[in-house]
């Protein structure tokens, strides 16, 4: 009896390790057949028989009483019964409201009281780093958002690992064979993450032209590192160490006091104690490499707490993305003064 | 010589029953103490760690005894198939295959089945009071069970020893 609760403890956590291997082997929806789990049954018998390259699958959008609506190539498609795409959405299947909670009972592992305070944010992150975003009836607390109640809207934000996606902005982030503080600025589904990601593995690991160093990064939404009982299922390099779910600004502290990394990279800087540890970092002589929205180097000027760290040069890079022709384009590369020492044309990812 | 021999096979078997029904009595307050127990780690997990019920229950039936560390496994297990089941349901039928040997009643398995349909989907602080709730009723059943193996049991193996040697008079 013994033997068979060790081993299928040992499975779990063997699964996790075969899957992390899987993310070192390079794809980011590894098991296609896994990942669709998280959607109700009659759903996944529709996205089973869903004939496109899942690389290129970006959103997955359900709504109740609206038909089933994809996002593959920069393009928005609805998918039929049959599995094929369609751009009539009268021909889209429609997402009924059983569906919809089956697959959040899914999504939530049965536990929806775990993802309580990201669900409080709008959104949660499973197993492999996919962000989904949930709308609903909000249910207020004070002046608080509590939770969500009748969640009805539900986009599943697939998490894409680009393996030398960062490979012609990495030259550009260096100076004197030392990493610069790094900015990327990029809207939503632009790539960021997914360049922070490669550019993390690329440090972490080293290149014919860079050593590796040590490299620390707080993931507070999973979605770095898209970690499965603590450890990362995307490759993130030999030198780095995770601290998955941790808020940004504890993170910070916290490895530079216990894990004393080169570097600290961070996704989705905002708050002001986001900003108080981030000055903390770069006073200790760690580099750091965060993630920010914005459209350009004068939206993160307008941004009440960045300008201060703007203004005052802190940031040796700013790597600017655009999708116009597609997701992960580099626009444009700054220098801490703000000149352009780079622009357009390559592909971030 | 036979005589002997059927004397000593009747009051054997009718004092084995006494035990048997002694036995299953302690039985059942032992199943409803790992009840007890389980249910103070599945509190701790939701309340110190957040972790998901898959998880937990993983977990959970690392540190169980038989049987119940199989069931726990087999809902663990059942939860990451995702076939379309409510956890209510994987309760229910895992909680169904519970071996009669635990000394559970039915009501004791309706319970558990029906705690498991409770989990999983409100806030931390309703699983949390979820889970104390049931921790309450199984405290007061196994109080009721340890009363009643401490009333009964002696009984049982007494009636079970002398209700063998009254049939053997009665049959000889």
């Amino acid at each position: 009896m013994h033997k068979s609760w060790t081993a299928s403890y040992i499975e779990v956590e063997a699964a996790a390790d075969e899957q992390t291997a899987a993310g070192k082997r390079g794809a980011s929806v590894k098991n296609t057949r896994d990942f669709l789990k998280i959607f109700s049954l009659n759903l996944r018998c529709v996205l089973e028989k869903l004939n496109v390259d899942f690389e290129k699958l970006h959103e997955i959008r359900l709504r109740v009483g609206c038909p089933l609506l994809i996002i593959w190539d920069g393009k928005e498609y609805f998918v039929r019964a049959s599995g094929e795409i369609t751009t009539n959405p009268q021909e889209g299947i429609i997402v009924e409201r059983k569906e919809l909670l089956e697959s959040v009972e899914y999504m939530a592992s049965y536990s929806l009281y775990a993802f309580e305070e990201e669900i409080r944010q709008g959104f949660l992150t499973i197993q492999g780093g996919h962000r989904i975003g949930i709308a609903g009836k909000i249910v207020m607390e004070g002046d608080k958002v509590k939770s969500v109640k009748h969640i009805s809207f539900l986009n599943v934000r697939l998490s894409h690992e680009h393996k030398g996606c960062a490979d012609r902005v990495f030259p550009f982030l260096m100076q004197n064979g030392e990493l610069c503080h790094t900015l990327i600025i990029s809207p939503p589904r632009c790539g960021k993450t997914t360049l922070l990601r490669d550019l993390i593995r690329q440090l972490s690991d080293g290149r014919p032209d860079f050593p590796g160093c040590t490299v620390g990064v707080v993931d507070e939404r999973s979605e770095i590192g898209g970690s499965y009982l603590g450890m990362p299922q995307n490759d993130l390099g030999i030198r780095t160490d995770v601290l998955d779910r941790c808020p940004k600004a504890e993170g910070m502290m916290m490895l530079i006091r216990s894990m004393s990394p080169e570097v600290v990279a961070v996704d989705e800087i905002g708050d002001c104690r986001d900003i108080r540890a981030i000055e903390s970092v770069i006073h200790c002589g760690c580099k750091l490499l965060a993630t920010v929205h914005g459209a350009s180097i004068d939206d993160v000027r307008k941004k009440p707490l960045l300008q201060k760290l703007v203004a005052e040069r802190v940031f040796g890079r700013y790597v600017v993305l655009h999708n116009f022709r597609r997701v992960g384009q580099i626009r444009e590369i700054f220098d801490e003064r703000g000149t352009d020492i780079y622009r357009g044309g390559a592909n971030g990812c | 010589m036979l005589k002997e021999i059927g004397i000593s096979a009747v009051i054997l078997a009718s004092t084995a029953i006494g035990f048997r029904m002694s036995l299953d009595l302690s039985g059942r307050a032992e199943s409803l103490r790992q009840l007890e127990r389980m249910a103070m780690m599945l509190k701790g997990e939701i309340r110190y760690a957040g972790t998901p019920l898959q998880e937990a229950i993983f977990g959970i039936s690392k540190r169980m005894a038989a049987p119940f560390d199989s069931f726990f496994e087999e809902v663990a297990r059942d939860m990451g198939k995702r076939d379309g089941r409510t956890l209510a349901v994987i309760f229910r039928e895992c909680a169904g295959r519970l071996p009669k040997e635990c000394g559970l009643t039915e009501d004791d398995v309706e319970s558990l089945a029906a705690m498991g349909g409770r989990l999983g989907y409100l806030d931390r602080k309703m699983q949390l009071q979820t889970i104390e709730l049931y921790a309450k009723e199984l405290e007061g059943e196994r109080a009721r069970a340890e009363g009643e193996y401490r009333q009964k049991a002696k009984v049982y193996r007494c009636l079970g020893f002398l209700g063998g040697l009254f049939f053997a008079v009665l049959l000889f």
